[in-house]
């Protein structure tokens, strides 16, 4: 069995040759290298850590299966992160448990610090996200954190483009309550060791 | 604060999250289709190969057995070249078998001799025994005295030489091989019918006892009257031949080269890629220092000719580097990221490099000890050429094929502080397996008909480098030593 950072001084190339040519080694290497980013893209969508790393697993079957669909050229990793995000999708819309809101009681006003919000970890980011409606939640990642558009996110999880920003614009304030919330828990907690 | 900003905070936060999760790996490769092995389909291609030769060797090897069998069958009569030449036929024999087999060799001189090749041609004397079931061994020599009259061919003989007399075939039939046979007993040699212009000089004792009453026989034994004697004339027994296979346990002491080949720009620079050549380029040619290296082997042997052997086995080999070099400032913070010394991928420790970076400073001394463990399985053409009864000389050449089942790196500064270990070629993917030209020459010295001692000075040319072609770095490991080798003979 390979020890962990088998992959280091591999090149890309040979991994996904290996990985072609259903050598386990590799795949295991590849799993090795990307597991853990993976995982993080999973957390965000999963509704819980061991729904994350069932997702995790059947996203790393999937991608030794079509590994052959990538065309070397483009950056493997961004092929990865697409595939599983794909699948994130898929599982939910399968699941079938993607429930809009249309209207969120209680916006809340967008007005934060932004220097508190940089000193959030990514944990504690994700664990932000996570408590996000699920409508919100997918739609909110695959915007603010994945990079997509409102057209792609439409196309995606077959909802309208308009739905996919009223959608954000609810999460975000959501998110920002929250994120207050948080930030206020912090500021007691500080005073009360003070 | 911008709407955004939110958003590129999340994104960069997020971009490189890897958190830490349960392992899945074994999940996951349940489900995934078996491995294709291809090292494994090498293997199966080579010892086919090996197999296909060995056995073709056999095959010929008993062709040739079977031809001479059918030869001696075919063309069993005694012949004798009489017809150009003056005849001096002495007829010997020491033994049953060889009266049995009608063994008559004919030299030169015409001398008859109790062991006759078969294909011996212009047959031209065959034996009848006189007295059916009892051959008749003579004590004197059959010699063409001058006067007598020759022995003139069987007529059947003449037109087909190589057809078996009738009178042989009945002679043959009422043969039997167990029946003792008589001392002083003759075996008469005669011609039943006497062709026309027969310019043959041997007399048949027909003939004989025409001109003079004593029958002619032909001398079986070396003396009148004499007690068979086995080594009175060695060339006339038959030589055990010794049993074609045999094993050996050998072990061998190298000296290792590695060549290293980094390509050239037409200008003679290097050509530069990823950073790898520049700053492994001065370990690269201090790893040309060489090294040692130690074998353990099991030999097979086959010897179908007299001359000819055929040598295969596995052996077990594994060559040390020790290398020293001055740090140079191509040493910078890089050491840290994806190592290629040697190339081809690596792992270390815990999964990191332990190697203390700051310790690595310029004009510090550094060493390096690179290990490889590997198979080896020869295949040698020998030949053989005995000097006397204990020692031969023998030249061989072959090739082998040599997979590398781990390698391991160890590297130290002078504090011997850094240290990089690779164990297992899973950890190692940048070896791969080489064929080799080898040869060599030695001598073996014959303890008795069974064990042998062989001391061979022998060389190991590399045709394939042992890094892989991606990884831009060629290496060769050439390698001269000494080899021994104790064989037994599998006759028991």
């Amino acid at each position: 069995m390979p020890r962990p950072g088998f992959y280091i001084g591999m090149t890309e190339e040979e991994l996904i040759k290996g990985c072609k040519e259903n050598k386990r080694q590799y795949q295991e290497a590849l799993y090795r290298k990307y597991s853990r980013k993976i995982y993080g893209i999973c957390l965000r969508y999963a509704n819980s850590d061991m729904e994350a790393e069932d997702t995790m697993q059947e996203i790393f079957i999937k991608l030794f299966t079509k590994i052959n669909q990538y065309k070397p050229g483009g950056s493997f990793e961004a092929w990865i992160k697409r595939v599983s995000i794909n699948y994130a999708i898929e599982v939910y819309r399968k699941n079938k448990r993607l429930v809009f809101i249309d209207s969120y009681e209680g916006t809340y006003e967008s007005s934060y610090d932004s220097s508190s919000i940089q000193k959030l970890s990514a944990e504690e980011i994700t664990r932000l996200i996570n408590q996000l409606p699920e409508g919100y939640r997918m739609v909110f990642n695959l915007f603010a954190v994945e990079g997509y558009t409102h057209k792609d996110i439409a196309e995606l999880m077959g909802i309208s483009e308009g739905t996919s920003k009223s959608q954000f614009s609810r999460a975000k304030a959501h998110l920002v309550k929250m994120l207050a919330e948080q930030l206020d828990i912090r500021k007691e907690d500080s005073n009360a060791r003070a | 604060m911008p709407e955004h900003d939110m958003e590129d905070i999340f994104r960069k936060k997020l971009a490189d999250f890897a958190p830490a999760h349960n392992d899945r790996w074994e999940q996951i490769a349940s489900t995934l289709p078996t491995e294709k092995n291809k090292r494994k389909a090498l293997w199966i291609w080579f010892a086919g190969a090996g197999a296909c030769l060995i056995l073709g060797i056999i095959g010929i090897n008993l062709i040739q057995t079977d031809n001479l069998v059918d030869q001696a069958t075919q063309n069993p009569t005694a012949q004798v070249d009489v017809m150009d030449k003056e005849p001096n036929v002495s007829a010997s024999s020491n033994t049953e078998e060889a009266l049995i087999n009608n063994q008559l060799e004919m030299t030169e001189l015409g001398e008859v001799t109790n062991a006759v090749e078969p294909e011996t041609e212009n047959p031209t004397l065959y034996f009848e025994p006189r007295n059916k079931g009892t051959l008749k061994t003579g004590s004197n020599s059959l010699k063409n005295e001058p006067g007598k009259k020759p022995i003139e061919p069987a007529p059947q003989q003449a037109e087909n030489p190589h057809k078996p007399s009738k009178e042989f075939a009945e002679a043959k039939e009422v043969i039997d091989p167990t029946a003792p046979l008589e001392e002083k007993e003759e075996l008469v040699v005669e011609a039943p019918e006497e062709p026309e212009n027969s310019e043959s000089t041997i007399e048949t004792p027909t003939q004989a006892n025409e001109s003079n009453p004593e029958p002619l026989p032909i001398a079986i034994g070396t003396q009148p009257n004499s007690q068979p004697q086995p080594n009175s004339q060695p060339n006339s027994q038959p030589q055990p031949h010794p049993h074609p296979w045999s094993f050996g346990i050998g072990a061998g002491a190298y000296q290792s080269l590695f060549i290293q080949k980094m390509p050239k720009n037409p200008g003679n620079t290097y050509i530069e890629k990823q950073g790898m050549v520049a700053r492994n380029r001065d370990l690269r040619e201090a790893m040309e220092q060489g090294g040692s290296a130690f074998s353990q082997s099991i030999w097979v042997d086959y010897k179908p000719f007299e001359h000819w052997s055929f040598s295969t086995g596995i052996s077990m080999l594994q060559t040390t580097q020790n290398l020293a070099f001055n740090v140079q400032n191509v040493f910078d913070d890089s050491i840290r990221g994806p190592q290629h010394f040697p190339e081809g991928g690596s792992n270390a420790v815990g999964g990191q490099y332990i190697f203390v970076n700051d310790s690595i400073l310029p004009g510090n001394t550094a060493t390096a000890s690179n290990k490889y463990f590997a198979r080896e399985i020869p295949l040698y053409i020998n030949y053989h050429h005995k000097l006397n009864d204990k020692i031969s000389v023998q030249a061989s050449v072959g090739m082998s094929y040599r997979w590398v089942r781990s390698a391991s790196v160890y590297m130290a500064d002078i504090d011997n502080i850094g240290i990089i270990r690779l164990d297992g070629p899973e950890n190692y993917p940048g070896i791969r397996s080489t064929f080799q030209i080898q040869g060599g020459l030695g001598i073996n010295y014959h303890f008795n008909e069974y064990f042998a001692l062989q001391v061979m000075p022998s060389f190991s040319y590399s045709i394939q480098s042992n890094i892989r072609f991606t990884q831009y770095v060629q290496q060769y490991q050439h390698q001269w030593g000494l080899q021994l080798k104790l064989t037994r003979n599998l006759d028991f």
